[in-house]
């Protein structure tokens, strides 16, 4: 149209030639004068331009979905991947038995052409001259360890240590005398005893004495405990990839990202939540609709939708739970240092000194004001008490766990071996240990005793039984499975082929590896302990949760 | 009970070509190349990663193909599902977000020409009572919503073109890349969606 200047001419028909122009700016001064020009005096034009440049601009594109919402998309995709994978030509063949058949007995062969060594280690070893553990911190530090819940053999729990009356699921083949439980797995813990458990190789949870809590979902995304009275303290040092946390209770339902925090029911059923780290949303029970942000230092009344300050009680429920934090993060690598008894730095605390020496419980301030109130509409009317009570449950008759406690026997073990040969000296200092070690409440300061006693006469021959104790102490409290690994290998290297504990070690090495989702590794080690010891004390824990291994077995 | 060979995604491993590290490698940066070996492997959290990275381009290139739509996050969970099966066959031969392009294309392609088909007597009825009756002071937004019915009857394949181009900035060879067309037929493919649109909105 540029040869075709005279206002006069320009009509409708030019203004939309050159509208593409004008949009894509690619239209001269003069043409964009009349342009403008005849938009000014000629309506449908106008409505044109204004749809072209609709057009031309393109829609507003919505936020993505964040949180939640894209951990939920994200393990939708992954689930329909998983789907979509085109079924092994293995798996269409009649012979299918046959080849498994096949399948074993070549295995078998192998496995009896390359004896393994007893130790796989790619980690450095463990090294006693370092009194702070450095080489342990340093191997667990992987930021590409996977995270996620990837094979079924991780959707168990274990108790670390306490009492409780055990309801298995009916359809479970578990023994109430064993450590390992299973989804559907109820706990009614006694009056005088806490109760320990660590979930999914994630999680470490302690339940007050007299509390009521069942776990009762873990799939890839969503793992879901239901406490039905007493106190739960929970903590979860959460990877992106891994699973949601939902804590149910007949009055809130608590969403966890990750985090330390406690959820009580009281008597009347009510619920409390406090948090010490991070932050949790309180949902509503039916309609899911959200209820309160409980941020760290919060304690959230959920009757009365009120907020005060944490108190001495839930930071007691939640010690046992505590890993001292090196900085300010609090990702998964804070796991890392041992416990000392001290509320570590990262737990909110009001009114509690920062001075590290005096974040003790004893520290805690008492409340002096009444909780504040907010005026939270709740949408949906409470339950009622009735409707409120526990939801009728059927469980197989509770046994009481009566668990063997090995790492209880090795520090009275070990005892006695460094009294013999080492006398008064070292016995004294693991005296302390065991005593810390007795209560629960004390459990998970043993592995700092432990550790200065390894880094002071870790090469006695008597203390072997130390990095044992370490490693499990560690793997069990801190979740920090390298350094226990290294821990586990470092004791297989120095013992005795024949050590009694040969055989615990293999077994814990085994069982870092699959709560650590290293899957493959857990298989290898695995089949290494079920080579070496096929009538062994933990064959059925093996089996128990890798079909796998059934074939090898 | 699932296995543990059926977990890991995209079992790339030993099976799956290398990584070319010649021209073909400088698609990718260093960050991308070490998060395609990792995804590649299975690992779960290089997946977690990749979705993080790459799902708003997903989303958003889907919701300016189809608008406002209750299928989008399906179509997304359907784009990456497949995304993460192939990554084993990726070769670096484009960019990681081009390659999520063409998956994007190929899923959304057929769904798209259903539609069109489908909804062409009722959208071009709906278009015929809006440009009737109503005023033509249309708000900023109002136009918005018009422009989408207009963009919704354009062809499927020139507003594949259409779109890539105008809002997602790529230029003709690289919709040629993800559409595997050439790139005269991508040129034409423009223009001729650019003439229908001016149509319609002058209509």
């Amino acid at each position: 149209m540029t040869a075709e200047l005279n206002p006069k001419r320009y009509s409708c028909h030019e203004c939309r030639e050159d509208a593409e122009l004008v949009m894509s700016d690619r239209a001269s001064q003069a043409v964009r004068g009349l342009y403008d020009a005849h938009l000014r005096e000629c309506r449908d034009c106008r409505k044109m331009h204004r749809l072209l440049y609709a057009l031309y601009e393109g829609p507003v594109v919505p936020p993505p979905p964040t949180g939640l919402s894209e951990e939920k998309e994200f393990h939708a995709a992954l689930r329909r991947s998983r789907e979509e994978l085109p079924e092994p030509w293995y798996h269409k063949w009649s012979l299918r038995a046959g080849i498994t058949a096949m399948a074993g007995a070549a295995a078998a062969l192998t496995v009896a052409l390359f004896q393994p060594t007893p130790i796989d280690g790619p980690d450095g070893p463990f090294d006693p001259s370092d009194p702070n553990g450095t080489a342990m911190r340093t191997a667990a530090a992987d930021p590409a360890a996977p995270g996620g819940i990837d094979h079924p053999a991780q959707s168990y729990g274990r108790v670390l240590g306490g009492n409780a009356a055990v309801s298995t699921p009916a359809e479970s083949t578990a023994q109430t005398n064993t450590d390992t439980f299973p989804v559907g797995t109820r706990f009614k813990v006694r009056n005088d005893d806490a109760l320990q458990v660590g979930m999914v190789g994630k999680i470490v949870a302690n339940f007050t004495p007299g509390s009521d809590v069942e776990w009762t979902q873990a799939t890839p995304s969503l793992l879901e405990l239901q406490v039905h009275r007493g106190i739960a303290a929970v903590r979860y040092d959460r990877r992106p990839s891994d699973p949601i946390l939902y804590v149910r209770t007949p009055t809130a339902v608590v969403r966890v990202i990750g985090t330390v925090f406690t959820v009580e029911v009281d008597e009347q059923s009510d619920t409390v939540v406090s948090v010490l780290r991070g932050q949790v949303d309180v949902l509503h029970p039916e309609t899911n609709s959200l209820r309160a942000e409980v941020e760290s230092g919060d304690r959230y009344e959920v009757a009365t939708s009120s907020h005060g300050n944490v108190g001495l009680e839930e930071v007691a429920a939640a010690l046992p739970l505590s890993n001292e934090v090196d900085g300010e993060s609090a990702d998964f690598t804070d796991a890392l240092a041992l416990a000392d008894g001290h509320i570590p730095k990262s737990w909110i605390v009001p009114g509690l000194s920062e001075d590290p020496a005096l974040r003790t419980l004893g520290q805690i301030p008492a409340p002096t004001a009444e909780p504040t109130t907010f005026e939270v509409p709740v949408t949906s009317k409470r339950p009622s008490p009735s409707a409120s009570e526990p939801a009728p449950y059927v469980p197989a008759a509770p046994a009481d766990l009566r668990l063997d406690d090995e790492a209880g026997d090795l520090i009275e073990r070990l005892r006695k071996d460094v009294e013999v040969t080492r006398g008064k000296e070292l016995k004294a200092t693991l005296d302390g240990c065991r005593d810390l070690y007795a209560s629960q409440r004390t459990r998970y300061r043993a592995a700092r005793c432990l550790s200065d006693f390894i880094s002071q006469y870790g090469n006695e021959p008597a203390a072997v039984e130390g990095y044992l104790l370490v490693g499990i102490l560690r793997m069990d409290y801190a979740l920090d499975y390298r350094a226990a690994d290294n821990a586990f290998e470092e004791f297989l290297r120095r013992a005795p082929k024949n050590h009694p504990s040969a055989e615990m070690a293999m077994y814990r090495l085994w069982l870092s590896a699959t709560e650590d989702g290293r899957i493959s590794e857990a298989l290898t080690r695995g089949r290494r302990y079920l080579k070496r010891f096929p009538n062994g004390k933990y064959v059925g824990k093996l089996l128990q949760r890798f079909d796998e291994l059934k074939a090898d077995y | 009970m699932q296995s543990a060979e059926n977990i890991a995604i995209a079992h790339g491993g030993s099976e799956s070509p290398e990584l070319s590290h010649d021209g073909s490698a400088t698609f990718l940066s260093r960050e991308e190349l070490d998060l395609l070996v990792r995804a590649k492997a299975g690992e779960h959290r290089a997946l977690r990663q990749f979705y993080g990275t790459y799902q708003g381009q997903v989303r958003a290139h889907l919701f300016r193909l189809l608008g406002p739509d209750c299928e989008i996050d399906d179509i997304t969970q359907i784009v990456f599902a497949r995304a993460f099966n192939a990554l084993a066959s990726f070769q670096g031969n484009s960019t990681l977000s081009t390659w999520l392009y063409r998956i994007t294309a190929n899923t959304t392609h057929n769904l798209i020409r259903q539609r069109f088909r489908r909804d062409r007597v009722k959208t071009a009825l709906n278009w015929f009572n809006s440009s009737r009756g109503t005023s033509v002071q249309t708000t900023r937004v109002e136009a918005r919503d018009e422009a989408h019915r207009i963009l919704q009857q354009l062809a499927p394949d020139l507003r594949e073109v259409f779109v890539l181009y105008h809002y997602e900035g790529l230029t003709l060879q690289e919709i040629s890349d993800i559409l595997g067309k050439p790139v005269s037929t991508v040129g034409d493919r423009l223009t001729r969606a650019r003439k229908k649109l001016r149509e319609l909105v002058s209509a």
